[in-house]
Formats: structure tokens, sequence, C-alpha cells
């Protein structure tokens, strides 16, 4: 009898069981849009800073070594790269409403995929303890059709009440950036462990019986520059070789050579250098002069 | 003027825009025309060129506001330069962020503050030199209700720093 009822309390725990098991559905990642799955790198510009109100400071290398760590994380190849290209200065209204020709300026002319962070805001404050919030926001460029394949704007906010939080208020501000930039890589789909796209195989034209001249093979590109411009005073216009560029300070990537470079401002004398650069960063501060009158 | 919504539905405040636009306006006519400043609106201007021009300069405010001139605009600047008459524009920016307040936990002791904030900016640009001559911006971290003192106080203390002189630079 006592068997029994062990065998039907069991039969009973096994219908208990039973369903469960039948009817729970396994746990899948949804598939990664193959927008995602053809990234092969991604180049992380220089973090811009659009905040009015400056007074917290920031390690914004620090913020860009936590988004490019947090994007290997999700199996992509992503870098921090000092070469903001020839787009000039960026302003956050050119990344709502990008023009392809503005976009394929962006980061070295080689990379296909850009991505640019921005911080638009970061505020501590302190009260009963202390509190830090910031807002950044991020967009991820396909450098080929000038499309977006990602844009999101994210919120971070740390606080500690107490004593431990005043004597924390210095870190806030920094922590907050900290958890915004998490906060905003969040919904980049993971890719599967180990994968790496397959490059795409170049168009071929079709030719039949054809006699064709055979090229030398082109050779690797070579390494741009990146000048770092300044202007005293500030937003002076940057020429180089005869083109507008940007407003100084800017960050220029430009090919190896010789380059004229031009630092103009209305009331100032222009400054002019002639540089011929083979790589590397290349740092130039123009202390303009009045124009006699 | 442009106000920029994180999160609430833009059409169920076209009222309340309406009343900012009327209200930042008001306290800017004031404070321009206590600096001997005479402000004009863009349709009472006599040239039909010159409003079609500004109209071009619109998408641009938010730009323009914080002193920015970019390409775009040095080319509609010129073009405003060389109509008849000496004017200087002038552009507005406000942007307010409606976040959620603070919150605390008890049990951790975890404390958070609120996110709102409004952002005023605005700058003096003369098309004839393509040239900011004044510019400032104020930045609150609340989002005032039109009717709050302070919405008019923030505005006032926007202007604060004009002076008449700037419109001979």
């Amino acid at each position: 009898m006592k068997s029994l009822a062990i065998k039907l309390s069991l039969f009973s725990l096994a219908l208990a069981v039973l369903p469960a098991n039948c009817f729970a559905k396994k746990h899948e990642q949804p598939p990664v849009e193959p927008r995602f799955m053809a990234i092969s790198r991604i180049e992380m510009l220089p973090m811009l800073d659009f905040r009015v109100d400056k007074k917290d400071k920031i390690n914004f290398k620090t913020l860009s070594k936590i988004a490019a760590d947090t994007l290997r994380k999700r199996n992509y190849v992503a870098y921090p790269n000092d070469n903001a290209g020839t787009a000039g200065e960026i302003a956050e209204e050119d990344l709502n409403d990008a023009k392809l020709e503005w976009v394929k300026r962006l980061g070295p002319p080689e990379a296909r995929w850009v991505m640019i962070i921005g911080l638009n805001d970061v505020h501590s404050k302190m009260s009963f303890g202390s509190t830090g919030n910031a807002e950044m926001f991020g967009v991820l460029f396909d450098k080929r059709d000038g499309s977006v394949v990602w844009k999101k704007t994210a919120l971070g906010k740390q606080g500690q009440g107490g004593l431990i939080g005043m004597a924390a208020k210095g870190a806030m501000a920094e922590s907050a950036a900290e958890t915004a930039v998490t906060n905003l890589l969040d919904d980049i789909p993971k890719r599967p462990d180990g994968y790496f796209p397959k490059s795409e195989p170049e168009p071929q034209p079709q030719i039949t019986n054809a006699v064709v001249p055979v090229a030398p093979p082109a050779p690797p590109p070579a390494a741009q520059t990146s000048l770092v411009i300044d202007s005293i005073p500030a937003g002076a216009d940057i020429e180089i070789d005869g083109a507008f560029v940007g407003s100084a300070p800017s960050t220029v990537g430009v090919a190896p050579g010789s380059h004229q470079i031009a630092v103009k401002m209305k009331g100032f004398a222009d400054w002019t250098k002639t540089l011929n650069v083979s790589g590397g960063t290349v740092h130039l501060s123009a202390e303009l002069e009045r124009a006699s009158q | 003027m442009v106000s920029e919504r994180l999160s609430e539905n833009s059409a169920a405040n076209e009222p309340v825009d309406g009343a900012f636009a009327t209200a930042l306006t008001g306290v800017a006519n004031s404070s321009l025309a206590s600096r001997r400043y005479t402000a004009l609106t863009q349709e009472s201007l006599p040239d039909p060129n010159a409003i079609s021009l500004l109209k071009q300069l619109e998408p641009l405010t938010s730009r323009l506001a914080r002193g920015a001139i970019n390409d775009d605009a040095q080319q509609i600047l010129a073009r405003i330069g060389t109509l008849p008459g000496n004017y200087l524009i002038l552009v507005q920016f406000m942007k307010i962020k409606k976040g959620s307040g603070g919150t605390y936990d008890p049990w951790s002791g975890a404390i958070t503050s609120g996110m709102s904030s409004t952002l005023f900016q605005a700058a003096l640009i003369s098309p004839s030199t393509g040239r900011v001559v004044w510019k400032n911006e104020v930045l609150e971290r609340k989002a005032f209700p039109v009717t709050d003192p302070r919405f008019s106080k923030s505005v006032e203390t926007l202007y604060q720093t004009l002076n008449p002189g700037e419109r001979n630079r």
C-alpha cells in the first residue's frame, strides 16, 4: 500500500513536471539583424563634448575605453580612432540629418563603419548625499551609403545618500557618465561568439574572350596624418590646400605629402604654413595677430 | 523657437509651445527695448526677400543661437547682408527637457536627482559681416511652467550681458 502511495505520488509529480517541460519554450536570442552581422570593424571617433555646463571634469578616454570594451564583449571589432576625418567640427545637428557626402568624410578614408558618441550633459548635485546625472548619444554610420545603422540617446543616474554619498560627490558625475555610455550601447545586438563577417567579394565585370590589360596591384592606402589645429583666439576658419575644412580647434585627417594650411579670422592677419607630413599626429597652434588698420 | 522633448507627445503640447514662444518673445522684446533696440518680427519687414531668406535660416536656429555659423548659414547671411537696411538678426533657442524626478531607496540609501532642465540661448548676428556680435546662454536645472516667474527671470538673465554698443560692432 505504502509503495503504491509512493508510486502515485511520483506519478502525480511527473504529471506536474511534464507539462512544464513539454510546453516551456527554450529561451532563444532573436537573430541579429544583417546590418549588424555585416560589420567587420567599427572605428570609434573621438568622443564629442556637447555640454553647455562643463563644470564637472570627465575623462573621455575612460568613456571611450568603456564603449570599445562593451562592443568587444558583443563580439564586434571596435577601436577608438583619433582621426576624426575631414568633416570638420561636428555639431549635434549634423548627426540628426547627415548627408552622404558629409558621412563619407568621417574618420579614416578606408573605414566603413564609424561610431560617434557624444556627451550631451553631465551634472552632479549634493543634498543629503550626492547624485550624478548624464545624457549621452551615439550614432553608427555606414559610410558606404551614408545610412544610420544604429542611433540612440541614453541616460545614466548615480547617487548615494548620507555621509558616504557626500564624500563621493566628486565621483558621481563621472560614474553617471560611465553608466550612460553602458546604457547607450546595451541595445547593440550581441553577435555569436567567434563570429567575424566574411569579406564581401568585389563586383567583377563580365568579360568573355577578351584580352584586357592588367593593372599592377594598387599600393596599400598610405597612413593618414591627423592635424590637430588650434587657434588663439579660438573659432578661426581652417583652410587646407585652399578648401575650408572647419573651425579651430579641429582635428583634420590629411594624406601624406605637402599641404598648405591657412588659419583665418576677420580682423586678424592670416596664419599660413606649408607642411610636409608622412603620418602620425601633428599639433598646430595658430596665434593670430590683429590686422594692422 | 524650438523645443525638444525626450518622451512626450509633441502634438498634445502645441498650445504649450505657443505659450512659451509668446512668453519668450515678450521678455526678449522688453529686454531689447530697454537697451534701445527695436525688435521687428519677420512678418513686419518691408522686403519679401528678407522674409524669405530669414525663413531659410530657421532650420539652423539651434546652431546660430549658440554662435555656430556653418557654410549654409554664411551663404544665407551674405544674401541678407546685401539687402537694403542695416539690421541685426536675433536668434533665440530654448530647449526644455522634462525627465523623471528624484528617487530615494531607503534600503540601500541610493538617491537620484531629477533630470529636467531648460536651456536658453540667444545670439545677435550681423548679416553684413557674417559675424556673431553677441551671444549668451542660461541653463536652469529645472523645467519651469511658462507661468512661473523664474521663467521670465531666466530670459532676463539671458539678455543681461547685451549692451547697446553691440549694434556698432
